[in-house]
């Protein structure tokens, strides 16, 4: 019975790294996106912990996290995007407190506060970013010149594994940030996704194959749960 | 199953990147046209688990599993570079170099804002764009007008068959600016209008205050680089198949199930 399980969980897992690619793919134009990994527990490691282990702990097991590393920079034209250079974020004020995110195409408010697409603003070591009249000018410190006003961004560094995807580009975290120290901030650029189409599609095929392996095992173990019932009576 | 839908939001995406693309090319010949972006924002995520639970194993999650549905298209923006100027030699042309629109009056009686300076005449001799709306503040052109002088700073100077010799300044052009010009409305015709996001327009002489400086017998051409654009094109229609592809994959993972059971 227990291989119906085993079989069963794994297609469930497997469906779920599905999701994720489509995921993936779908945040392929998403400034800044992290694409997610399931960590590779494919039908093949868990029908080796099948074999091996005690039946209790035999179902594979699903873990995801994000994998943070950097994406490629694009040249835009706009004043506005800016795309961080290494390990960091940008942190911005949302009515659920602060929050986190790498997707640097602010613009400005009304009010001429710098703010992120959704229009959180985005703080500075001060409190929210203002910026004057005229250009903007940021340096790689974040340090912003706009008009006659002068902010700093707030960049700051999470431990990966405490990151939680919120949606719109932003990611809460229950940690306590540090500032980031090994990050620079490029002004009139924007971070792409870190998806590679590629690794994607062969992971979906990888998936796909592992899929049908594990039906037709559970395909196996119900024909053979057929042959044991039939024989009883 | 989610698989389906997140895909889904993949595609339409990059549909709506080939729409945007489309205006942006159809539009590589237009006077002052500013070239549209798009921006993108992941949507939720369905937490499985978060992280630093304890597993089946008595063990820590490191990481947590949380699967995301999809993508949207937050906003489409108009980058407000400045495009190339070209020679025309028509002395009603007026590019504008550097930030600033021109202001015309529509005939609802609201201002109208654009950076298409191909200028004509009305018939009273008034400065109108090319769609018959009259420049804010008008300005109008003696009938007997030998030649027109427009400034950098925006003063318009004749000389007519009275005095072929001695210029009479008729008018100056204003510019505005606005504190957020993303936050504009496009409304077709080359004309903008203001909008409370793109906050009140300030309104200055040309080349004080950091305003555009003018520049007579140019106009501006479109900012869209056609080669850019159809980079575009191409990583959009890939991206489509990518996603389209998913689709597919995920149908053939349901089949299956639905095949388990005869």
């Amino acid at each position: 019975m227990s291989g119906l399980h085993a079989s069963a969980n794994a297609m469930r897992n497997l469906m779920q790294r599905q999701e994720a690619i489509a995921n993936n793919l779908a945040n392929l134009e998403t400034p800044a996106f992290k694409r997610s990994v399931m960590a590779t527990h494919g039908f093949g490691e868990a029908l080796d912990e099948t074999m091996t282990k005690s039946p209790q702990s035999l179902m594979p097991i699903s873990e995801g996290g994000i994998d943070l590393s950097q994406g490629p920079l694009q040249a835009s034209e706009r004043e506005l995007d800016l795309a961080l250079e290494g390990p960091g974020f940008f942190v911005v004020q949302t009515p659920q407190g602060e929050r986190y995110t790498r997707a640097g195409n602010f613009r400005r408010d009304e009010e001429g506060r710098l703010t992120d697409q959704s229009g959180h603003p985005v703080l500075g070591q001060g409190g929210p970013i203002e910026l004057g009249e005229g250009p903007v000018s940021v340096q790689r410190d974040g340090t912003i010149q706009a008009g006659d006003k002068q902010g700093s961004l707030r960049l700051v560094q999470l431990p990966t594994d405490s990151l939680v995807a919120i949606g719109g580009n932003l990611y809460s975290s229950p940690a306590r940030p540090e500032p980031a120290e090994e990050v620079s901030v490029r002004q009139g650029q924007l971070e792409r996704a870190n998806t590679d189409s590629i690794q994607e599609l062969v992971g979906m095929i990888r998936v796909q194959r592992s899929y049908e392996a594990a039906g037709r095992s559970l395909q196996t173990v119900l024909s053979a749960l057929e042959r044991a019932a039939s024989e009883l009576r | 199953m989610s698989a389906l839908h997140t895909a889904g939001t993949g595609m339409r995406i990059q549909q709506m990147k080939v729409d945007v693309i489309a205006n942006n090319l159809a539009n590589a010949n237009t006077t002052g046209f500013k070239r549209t972006q798009m921006d993108f924002q992941d949507l939720l995520y369905q937490n499985l688990q978060r992280p630093g639970l304890e597993t089946a194993t008595g063990q820590q999650a490191p990481t947590g599993l949380q699967v995301g549905s999809g993508a949207r298209v937050v906003s489409t923006t108009k980058v407000f570079a400045q495009g190339g100027l070209e020679e025309t030699s028509r002395d009603l042309d007026v590019a504008l170099q550097g930030q600033g629109f021109f202001q015309v009056s529509l005939p609802d009686g609201s201002t109208g804002y654009t950076r298409d300076g191909s200028f004509r005449m009305s018939d009273t001799g008034a400065l109108v764009t090319a769609e018959g709306y009259a420049v804010s503040p008008q300005i109008t052109i003696p009938p007997n007008t030998l030649s027109i002088q427009i400034g950098k700073d925006g003063g318009v100077s004749v000389l007519t068959a009275d005095s072929p010799e001695t210029a009479t300044q008729v008018g100056t052009i204003t510019l505005a600016r606005f504190p957020n010009p993303a936050g504009l409305s496009s409304e077709g015709g080359n004309l903008l209008r203001a909008t409370p996001s793109s906050g009140q327009p300030v309104v200055a002489q040309p080349g004080a205050d950091g305003m555009a400086s003018l520049v007579q017998r140019f106009k501006e051409r479109s900012n869209v680089d056609v080669v850019t654009e159809l980079v575009n094109l191409i990583t959009a229609q890939r991206a489509y198949e990518v996603n389209s592809r998913a689709i597919r994959t995920s149908d053939e993972m349901l089949a299956q199930v639905s095949n388990l059971t005869r």
